[in-house]
């Protein structure tokens, strides 16, 4: 929307009609010779000339549109856009996923349970605009992806290029709550909450899931857990990214239902059972509605200059003028 | 006082244009005006016509001038706008590019930023940081973020092999740091440069001008010393130009003086112990400050006088071409 900074201005608008008062008036007393003049053959220029005449009132307007143009800027010119701020960060949270070779069954269409589960990663972190999100993902291994942050395109940008199985093979749990605890342990006194996503059996890492849920609870952190996953035999296929050859298979495992429903309740947290990517969905919607604090907003005006566009234009249209007024119609002052 | 744009300059070029078509527009009405009026007249006519022309020549000059400077967005002086920001954001621009192993400082001007940006971390409690490294490109390798584990533990991994880029780009590193601000949250920004100064591409100024503009302040941490050193590999070898000699860095202080000066920021040499100590003062007062006044203060652009300049003249020129020729005719 354009408005101005000192409106005020706008007021010499004014002057415009005057203009053309005074234009008229001293006309009439002879501040102009009014007869054009033929330099070349040394002859008056007879009336009928279209493209002088035409050109005489282009200028005209030209030299109006400077004017107009130049009191504009005076009154500063702004392109104004309203924005909500938050007034501060929200919540900590850290999405702690699992990354293991059993997350490639293609029990979640259209493709399997690991994109499924970032499709609704990034949707629930559409919604957590002023909170502070962060990754954490685990196999074999464990590793902090993204530290908690607001800058959630940073955080996209990691969880798109995740691949399944770059951890290696095997079902970190404990590890997993205990990086997350350990990046949320911040010297901001703000609500932290892991969100744990897995299919899987904790069967490799140093550190136990119920201890690594016993540090997070003494530091007040809440757990929701979330098992993916369907009974039965389901079909995976996924690329080995060490061997970059394709793996083919059946996964009958399923996750330790008892461990994910221990870990939410020692924490005060809540246990999900997602068996298809609807549930899934539903799961993070909860959580989001769980999680929900007062947030203090506040509405700023952007505000971007224009007045450099109008000037350039006027320098440009100033230029025009002064050559065709001054050398192709060689006018006299 | 500062030209954010100083390229608009070149458009005075214009006014070699205006003063080029006035001198041919007065040659030739000059021989006509006495053709037209006749000989007996000729110091009438050639009095109001230089008196017009000279005075619609200089207000043209004046207009044109007026212009261009307020294209160059003059700013000077500084206003108070009331300030409801609390908490403090702080991106780090970190120069890793080669010349940061030269060991004019000790242990090296890399290994003393390491120390001295650990220390900012460690010291500054409540604040949130980002961390982005340059050479001649820049990446954050972290978000804006209170987890200050995760940015103490990639410290002491800081080398110029962490980027594949050649040189260094101060205006690309400040631009970059200053993207990882949260514009959705409403805290102080500050940023932190930690480099030699050295710059092979990009345009520094402009980045700090651009810094000004949006209120953040850069604080720059000089490595480096004015009268330089070789640049020594981990391998104990030197760096060498194609002709086989050792290269000398010097640290750009003066550069480093001038982005903190513009916007309003601290220099801080990292040799002097007391000059760090200042700096941590004076940001752990940043956060204070805005608590207790509430009060920023901003640049003030002043286009708008050199505006209304350009406007009285335009006005002026009107008038003179209704200056009457009634007494020559």
């Amino acid at each position: 929307m354009l408005t101005f900074e000192y409106p005020q201005y706008l007021f010499l608008l004014l002057l415009v009609p005057l203009y053309f008062v005074l234009k008229r008036f001293l006309k009439l007393k002879g501040g102009e010779l009014t007869f054009s003049f033929n330099s070349a053959s040394c002859q008056i220029v007879r009336k009928g000339r279209g493209f002088i005449n035409i050109l005489t009132v282009v200028l005209d307007c030209a030299g109006f549109s400077i004017i107009v143009l130049l009191m504009l800027v005076l009154a500063g010119p702004v392109m104004s856009t309203r924005k909500t701020v938050y007034l501060e960060k929200g919540i900590d949270i850290m999405i702690v996923l699992d990354e293991s070779p059993t997350m490639s069954a293609r029990d979640f269409p259209p493709v399997n349970r690991f994109e499924t589960a970032r499709d609704v990663i990034n949707r629930f972190i559409s919604n957590r605009l002023n909170d502070a999100i962060g990754l954490v993902t685990f196999a074999k291994d464990a590793v902090l992806r993204v530290p908690p942050t607001t800058d959630h395109e940073f955080l996209r940008e990691k969880l798109k290029n995740l691949r399944i199985m770059d951890l290696g093979n095997g079902t970190a749990i404990g590890m997993g709550i205990a990086i997350a605890v350990l990046h949320l342990n911040t010297e901001s006194d703000t609500n932290k909450v892991i969100i744990l996503l897995t299919d899987g059996q904790n069967n490799a890492g140093e550190i136990l899931p119920r201890k690594a849920a016993d540090i997070a609870r003494k530091m007040k952190i809440k757990i929701y857990t979330i098992g993916v996953g369907t009974e039965g035999d389901i079909p995976y296929v996924l690329l080995n990214p060490e061997t970059k050859t394709e793996m083919k298979g059946v996964i009958s495992d399923s996750f330790d239902e008892d461990l994910l429903e221990d870990l939410a309740e020692a924490t005060n947290g809540v246990y999900f059972h997602a068996s298809n990517s609807s549930v899934l969905q539903t799961g993070f919607r909860a959580i989001d509605s769980f999680e929900t604090i007062e947030k203090h907003t506040k509405v700023v005006t952007q505000t971007k200059s224009i007045h450099k566009e109008l000037l350039m234009a006027v320098f440009i249209i100033g230029l025009l003028y002064l050559f065709l007024r001054k050398g192709v119609l060689a006018e006299l002052v | 006082m500062i030209v954010m744009d100083p390229g608009m300059f070149r458009l005075m070029i214009g006014n070699l244009f205006v003063i080029l078509v006035s001198i041919w527009n007065y040659y030739h009405w000059k021989k006509y005006l006495i053709r037209i009026g006749g000989h007996w007249r000729r110091h009438t006519l050639e009095n109001v016509h230089v008196f017009k022309w000279f005075f619609s020549l200089i207000l043209a000059l004046i207009f044109f001038t007026s212009i261009v400077l307020a294209l160059a967005d003059i700013h000077w002086g500084k206003k108070p706008v009331r300030d409801d920001r609390v908490n403090v954001d702080i991106a780090i621009a970190f120069d890793v590019s080669q010349s940061m192993l030269a060991d004019d400082v000790y242990p090296s001007r890399l290994a003393r930023s390491m120390e001295v940006a650990g220390r900012v971390i460690n010291e500054l409690q409540g604040y949130r940081f980002s961390f982005t490294v340059f050479k001649g490109s820049a990446v954050t390798i972290v978000p804006m973020t209170d987890d200050k584990n995760h940015i103490r533990s990639f410290i002491p991994h800081l080398y110029p092999s962490m980027l594949s880029s050649r040189g260094s780009n101060l205006e690309t590193a400040l631009t970059r740091a200053y993207e990882s601000f949260d514009a959705n949250i409403n805290r102080k920004k500050i940023l932190l440069l930690f480099s030699d100064g050295e710059s092979l591409d990009g345009t520094p100024v402009k980045a700090a001008k651009q810094a000004l503009v949006n209120n953040v302040p850069v604080f720059t941490i000089a490595a480096g010393t004015s009268g330089g050193s070789t640049i020594r590999l981990s391998d104990g070898s030197l760096v060498q130009n194609e002709a086989g000699n050792a290269v000398k860095t010097k640290a750009n202080i003066p550069l480093l003086k001038k982005i903190s000066s513009i916007t309003g920021g601290v220099f801080t040499d990292s040799t002097k112990v007391y000059a760090i100590e200042a700096m941590l003062d004076k940001l752990k007062s940043e956060a204070e400050y805005e608590k207790q006044t509430g009060v920023l203060f901003v640049s003030v652009p002043r286009y708008r006088l050199f505006v209304l300049i350009a406007f009285v003249s335009v006005l002026v020129l009107i008038t003179i071409r209704k200056i009457r020729w009634k007494d020559a005719y």
